[in-house]
């Protein structure tokens, strides 16, 4: 999952970092980004992909009513081809195709967006005081990260569902604290590249502490890292839990996700159910797509080399 | 001149011997770290693990005897020492299936080891291969329209998810071209060659999953590539090569192809946990009873013993790799490795 | 006995032969499969699936808990080691006197001598099958109890069982009460498993630890073994046949423990022989001479713990109906996409479907059509099943505010939500039976005339239960304001909220679940769903913090108030009496439920003379007062090859016969 992205880029030369003390005003950063971003039509239309999705999953059931929840009036309208009042056909409890992507997007997404603030919380706070404070403990803090990086991801989050069983919370959880292990390996590599920086050394020369420094001068100048990763660590837990939702490991009913929903429709897709393979499939392809053009683009945008991961 | 070159050769030998002993030694404290990972996991699991196991019918003396006879009455370091001393005879623990309940974990496991490691094999020669000779051709005809098209279609590709590759070439392939099988024969033998057989006997069947798998391993080293001959194309001894003369033919495979090359090895190993991954989905569409597979069914049936016994060897199989690799190339070029991290 | 957890019951279910798994099949990424070849198996060779995700693991035919499996029993064991009493063929679930070692027992004394006559067949190694084979097994079964998990204490076979004797092919049994005797028949008779005297050897237990070192594990010859001793006289049972330690026993279920010390006599002999913590036992399957010992149509050829089981027919086998095939083999499968797979390229005789794979069935009983094109060479059968399906309440629920289960009109109210006929319908494709109580409708049997549905599908009912017991439905979750109306341990304001756990792995059971959640939610229920393997369910759902249950009885531990572990198939007790399950401190009751009245009818339905029916007794009490929740029972279906002749209905007792078969 999130070694997919890893290998991306591996060859380019030395970062070429905003040189600067204190952060500027956010806005010449954001425009400065725009900028460059929006150069990148690829990029633009992926960003609008993911809008467009965002908008989807949380204003569509504004517009498009269906029943998502109550199974016992579903159930009638089982595997019911599209047609009249079903526009993309209903799933193997009788729930609309359509109404479920919306449905079982917000779950994935939500949950991807919760367990990408999680890893990136730890991984960030990690990464960075591991490099800040380099030697001995750096060196202890990165084999950690040596080991847990070379457990295959999928292996290591089987066994803790294996342990711990699954649910919504647990499932965050899993993916939250089983997923930083990259983030902080690239945090640090930042925190070091800083570290060493004049506007550092000379804050720390005159008498500036290493929280005021971490807090106030490290931290803002890895903003664009942390963007960058975080689109990435975004993109790599909605993966993870969709291969999981496939992998027959997903949210439980009465939720769902869209792995789920993939799983539940591939066993029906050798009689001919496309309806509820198709168009959950496409949607959730094209969105990974995007967000590996936009964590592309926001990385040319802010000229991060991500090194391996 | 002639000991002049012998010292030298010494000092190499010395280095690189140097450096292979701390990289195995680095290895071994990653398998250290994942061990006591995997010791722990178990261990953190809610409630009594004796209860959990033998049952609410299980009288309290059972319980006792259970745990007595297994060791968790003892403090916490004893039980991990045991943990290891049995790792390192080869005891992985009873599995708790309920079709391989009581079965020693590595007389379970065995016969998918092979399975899996070949599949990977397997795949990683095609990526390889495929991808050096995309990658090398994008180099050289950087920007052209060519080049953009493979980084395009590359990047789509890489961004597709394992099982959705998978599923969509089981689709187009299998169900609509007819080509290949949609799923792998269960093999009938169990020994390390016989996956090797059975991918040289049937290669259709396997047709699909190695191509998933080496989908999905091209698309971080084609990328790769290409920015490796880049860097090499622009380095002092090929333009030196170039001002000599030597045709571009010649420069290219001589000089830079080679450098460019070594540093794919260490990309590789560092590619496995990922295509470990990828092996396990893959398994699960078609049906290919490997290591993968039977982590899917150990999870769904809670047999937390086998799950912790494949991820230590999936982990220990890529840690090995990583070092193997890493071994290989301050051989093959002391320069690339010795002054860098790691 | 036997709890059954398939909610689809797919793979070789209502098949002649074919294993059923009884764990549930971890739901199978499903590919769509297209044989690049057609081919068939060869006419001397019948090669049939395992269930997905089941292998036979254990040989002898005297299993605990773990190891007492559709898998082990029916689909191995049978073939070698036959019963007493053969029951069920086809769709017929009697005795089957062509196939039984002995003659129909006959009951004198009032009911209180059973007469046994021999048939006198042979064992594979020139012995007889007489009365003394026969009595190896109930003196083992005196010795050890607890380690055989048909085990029911205080009824039958051995506890109500006084005195034994054989006498060349007599057996006679003397019992304590006067006794039904289909009850005694079809629940105990029916188990008695006659072992050669080949096997009456008596392994001695070490002192040490190093118990599981094969040099100390050498038997010993005796000339008075497990099967001359004297049932009553319980000393020599426990030298001769084996004993347990009431340290360790009794433990239900409990999986073997790795120190052998405990085992002792000729089951000690024989349990270690079969273990399948010793992967050099398990290899030896078809190589140990005891196993070769057979009294059935097949023995084993090739034995992998893993892999495929290969059987070749048993030559000396006495009984009428001999073995077609050179080799019968059961290939072990992964997942039912392979199964379907290797049937589409005409790899297996029989195999399961899935019930999307298959066009609705129009009638009970009646199968629908293919509609995988690949599966035209196969006939796609389905029949009843001998089971029911349901969940069960916490009765001694500790925790405060649960008293809900407790109250009748709380579990007719859930009942009320179940809307089995469509669930049936629709969830099940028709390949269903809606569940009413315990005694089941299909296959249609002498017990379940006049059955009447006491609670159909009506959640409007249900609510205006719940409002007559003085909840308030209008809020959500409902909430109790008359408490003097909602009953016992329920205070004002306790809310209308219970927890629900259930067996994972099965999509369509997933289904089940939220659709029936979903009406009671409706209702004013807080239905919590939790799903774990279905062990874990077992385990969870049961007593409390390990008091010893020596007198069978279990306590709840109060953290749970519905569980569902699956259903209730009445084999090898195949009698549908409910001591087992509605008896106060019953073996099966997990939920202590516990009803004077019920523990009556009970009485009377085992003692001598009594009818067993549906519209009355204890099943009709059962589904009156609703102790377990009742769900739909699927009936499911599977494939078979047009080209195997002498095919018998589906058996509803996963009966497997494939000595029946030929090509």
């Amino acid at each position: 999952m999130s070694t997919q992205e890893i290998l991306i880029d591996g060859a380019s030369n030395e970062p070429h970092l905003a040189d600067g003390g204190e952060v500027r005003g956010g806005e010449t950063m954001i425009r400065q980004m725009l900028r460059v971003f929006s150069a990148n039509r690829l990029a633009v239309i992926s960003m609008a992909y993911v809008i467009g999705v965002l908008l989807f999953c949380y204003i569509g059931p504004f517009f498009y009513h269906s029943n998502q929840t109550d199974a016992s009036l579903s159930y009638q309208t089982i595997n019911m081809p599209p047609g009249r009042g079903f526009p993309l056909g209903a799933d193997y409890l009788g729930f609309d195709i359509l109404g479920r992507l919306m449905f079982a997007g917000r779950s994935s997404l939500e949950l991807g967006f919760l367990a990408a603030v999680i890893s990136m919380v730890i991984g960030v706070g990690y990464g960075i005081f591991a490099g800040y404070r380099g030697g001995a403990i750096d060196s202890i803090m990165m084999r950690f990260v040596d080991a847990m990086l070379s457990i295959p991801g999928l292996f290591l989050l089987l066994a803790v569902i294996a342990l711990f069983g699954r649910s919504k919370t647990l499932l965050i959880l899993v993916l939250g604290l089983f997923g930083w292990f990259g983030d902080a390996r690239l945090m640090r590599a930042e925190a070091i590249s800083l570290r060493d920086r004049e506007f550092v050394q000379a804050v720390r020369s005159m008498g500036g502490g290493s929280g005021r420094i971490i807090w106030r001068h490290i931290l803002p100048n890895t903003v664009s890292t942390m963007v960058t990763v975080g689109t990435f660590a975004m993109a790599g837990s909605i993966l993870a839990l969709t291969s999981l939702g496939f992998l027959g490991l997903g949210i439980p009913l009465p939720d769902t996700d869209w792995g789920t929903m993939i799983q539940m429709g591939t066993n029906n897709f050798q009689v001919g159910y496309w309806w509820q393979t198709y168009p959950v499939c496409l949607l959730f392809l094209l969105l990974i797509v995007s967000f590996n053009f936009i964590g592309d683009a926001m990385r040319d945008a802010f000229e991060v080399r991500l090194r391996e991961r | 001149m002639a000991q002049n070159q012998t010292s030298r050769f010494a000092c190499y030998c010395f280095v690189v011997l140097n450096y292979s002993i701390r990289r195995f030694f680095q290895g071994l404290l990653v398998l250290l770290v994942v061990s006591f990972v995997t010791f722990l996991l178990p261990a953190l699991m809610p409630g009594n693990i004796a209860r959990a196991l033998l049952g609410n019918h299980a009288t309290q003396a059972a319980v006792n005897q259970f745990v007595h006879e297994r060791g968790l009455d003892q403090p916490f370091v004893v039980q991990y020492w045991h943990y290891m001393v049995n790792l390192v005879h080869g005891n992985l623990g009873t599995s708790l299936g309920a079709v391989t309940l009581d079965q020693p974990v590595a007389q379970v496991i065995g016969p998918y080891i092979p399975r899996t490691l070949w599949l990977v094999s397997g795949s990683l020669v095609f990526s390889v291969v495929i991808s050096v000779l995309i990658g090398m051709f994008q180099g050289i005809k950087r920007n052209s329209l060519f080049d953009h098209t493979m980084t395009f279609i590359i990047f789509v590709l890489f961004s597709f998810p394992a099982f959705l590759f998978s599923m969509l070439s089981i689709i187009f392939f299998s169900l609509t071209l007819h080509w290949f099988p949609p799923s792998i024969d269960s093999p009938t033998a169990n020994g390390f060659w016989s996956p090797l057989q059975q991918m040289i006997s049937s290669p259709a069947q396997f047709a699909l999953p190695l191509m998933t798998l080496t989908v999905l391993g091209i698309g971080g080293l084609t990328r790769f590539m290409r920015g490796s001959i880049l860097d090499t194309m622009v380095q002092d001894y090929v333009r030196t090569a170039r001002a000599k003369g030597c045709s571009p033919n010649r420069v290219l495979f001589r000089h830079a192809f080679r450098n460019a090359v070594m540093p794919l090895i260490t990309i590789l190993g560092l590619s496995l946990p990922g295509l470990f991954g990828g092996a396990l989905i893959t398994e699960q569409v078609f049906n290919y009873p490997g290591m993968g597979q039977l982590t899917v069914q150990a999870t769904n049936g809670r047999d937390v013993p086998v799950v912790m016994a494949l991820t230590l060897i999936v982990t220990v199989t890529t840690v090995l790799g990583n070092m193997l690799a890493d071994i290989g190339i301050a051989f093959a070029d002391p320069r690339i490795r010795l002054s860098g991290r790691r | 006995m036997r709890k059954v957890n398939t909610f689809r019951r797919l793979v070789g279910t209502g098949l002649t032969v074919g294993a059923i798994a009884i764990s549930l099949a971890a739901s199978t990424v499903a590919t769509a499969a297209v044989a690049s070849h057609v081919d068939h198996v060869p006419k001397d060779q019948l090669v049939v699936p395992m269930g997905t995700n089941s292998h036979a693991n254990f040989i002898f035919p005297y299993a605990s808990g773990a190891y007492f499996t559709t898998t082990n029993m029916n689909a191995f064991q049978a073939y070698m080691y036959r019963p007493l009493y053969w029951v069920g063929k086809g769709a017929d679930i009697t005795i089957q006197a062509d196939l039984s070692l002995a003659a129909l027992p006959v009951y004198s004394n009032g009911n209180k001598t059973v007469t046994v006559n021999m048939k006198g067949w042979k064992f594979s190694n020139g012995e007889t099958i007489d009365a003394q084979s026969a009595k190896f097994f109930l003196n083992m079964y005196q010795a050890v109890s607890y380690r055989y998990a048909g085990y029911v204490p205080g009824f039958g076979i051995p506890d109500q069982v006084s005195q034994v004797t054989a006498s060349g092919n007599v057996l006679t049994l003397t019992t304590t009460v006067a006794v039904n005797p289909n009850w005694f028949n079809y629940n105990f008779m029916t188990e008695i498993t006659p072992f050669p005297r080949a096997w009456d050897i008596k392994y001695v237990t070490p002192n040490s630890k190093a118990a599981s070192d094969d040099a100390q594990t050498t038997p010993q010859t005796e000339a008075a073994g497990c099967g001359t001793a004297n049932f009553a006289v319980m000393s020599s049972l426990i030298n001769t046949c084996g004993y347990y330690p009431a340290s360790t026993a009794p433990a239900y279920g409990l999986p073997a423990l790795n120190s052998l010390s405990v085992y002792t006599g000729a089951y000690g002999y024989l349990y270690y022989n079969s273990r399948p913590a010793s992967a050099a036992a398990l290899a030896a399957y078809a190589t140990n001479p005891i196993w070769k010992v057979v009294s059935g149509p097949w023995k084993l050829k090739t034995f992998s713990a893993t892999g495929d089981i290969v059987y070749v027919p048993n030559t000396a086998y006495s009984g009428a109906q001999k073995a077609h095939f050179a080799t019968f083999t059961q290939v072990a499968e992964t997942s039912t996409a392979t199964e379907i797979a290797q049937l589409e390229a005409g790899q297996l005789d029989t195999g399961g479907v899935l019930p999307s794979d298959v066009t609705p069935s129009p009638k009970l009983g009646v199968a629908g059509k293919n509609l995988l094109k690949q599966l035209d060479g196969y006939t796609l059968r389905t029949g009843g099943t001998w089971a029911f399906y349901y969940a069960y309440y916490n009765f001694n629920s500790k925790s405060s505010g649960t008293a809900l289960p407790n109250q009748l009109y709380i579990r007719q109210a859930l009942q009320y939500g179940v809307d089995q006929v469509n669930l049936v319908k629709k969830l099940y494709n028709g390949y269903g039976v809606p569940g009413y109580g315990p005694i089941p409708t299909f296959p249609v049997n002498a017990f379940s005339g006049g059955l009447v549905n006491h609670y159909p599908f009506n959640p409007k009912a249900g609510i205006a239960l719940l409002q007559a017991h003085g909840w308030n439905t209008n809020v959500y979750p409902a909430a109790c304001v008359t408490p003097a109306k909602c009953g016992a341990g329920i205070a004002k304001g306790d809310l209308l909220k219970l927890t629900y756990k259930y067996g994972s792995g099965s999509p369509t059971q997933d289904a089940q679940m939220a659709i029936e959640t979903s009406a009671w939610t409706s209702m004013g229920f807080k239905i919590d769903l939790s799903t774990d393997i279905s062990t874990n369910i077992a385990n969870l759902c049961t007593s409390g913090a390990g008091s010893a249950p020596t007198s069978g009885n279990l306590q709840g531990n109060g953290d749970w108030q519905i569980c569902q572990y699956g259903g209730w198939l009445y084999a090898p007790d195949y009698y549908p009496s409910g001591e087992l399950l509605f008896y106060t401190g019953a073996l099966s009751n997990p939920g202590m439920y516990s009803d004077a009245k019920m523990d009556t009818l009970i009485d009377a339905t085992v003692s001598a003379g009594a009818k067993l029916n549906a519209a009355n007794g204890y099943a009709q009490y059962a589904m009156d007062q609703l102790p377990y929740l009742y769900q739909p029972t699927g009936t499911g279906c599977g494939e078979v090859s047009n080209t195997l002749k002498g095919v018998l209905p589906p058996s509803p007792t996963d009966s497997s016969l494939p000595e029946f078969l030929s090509k």
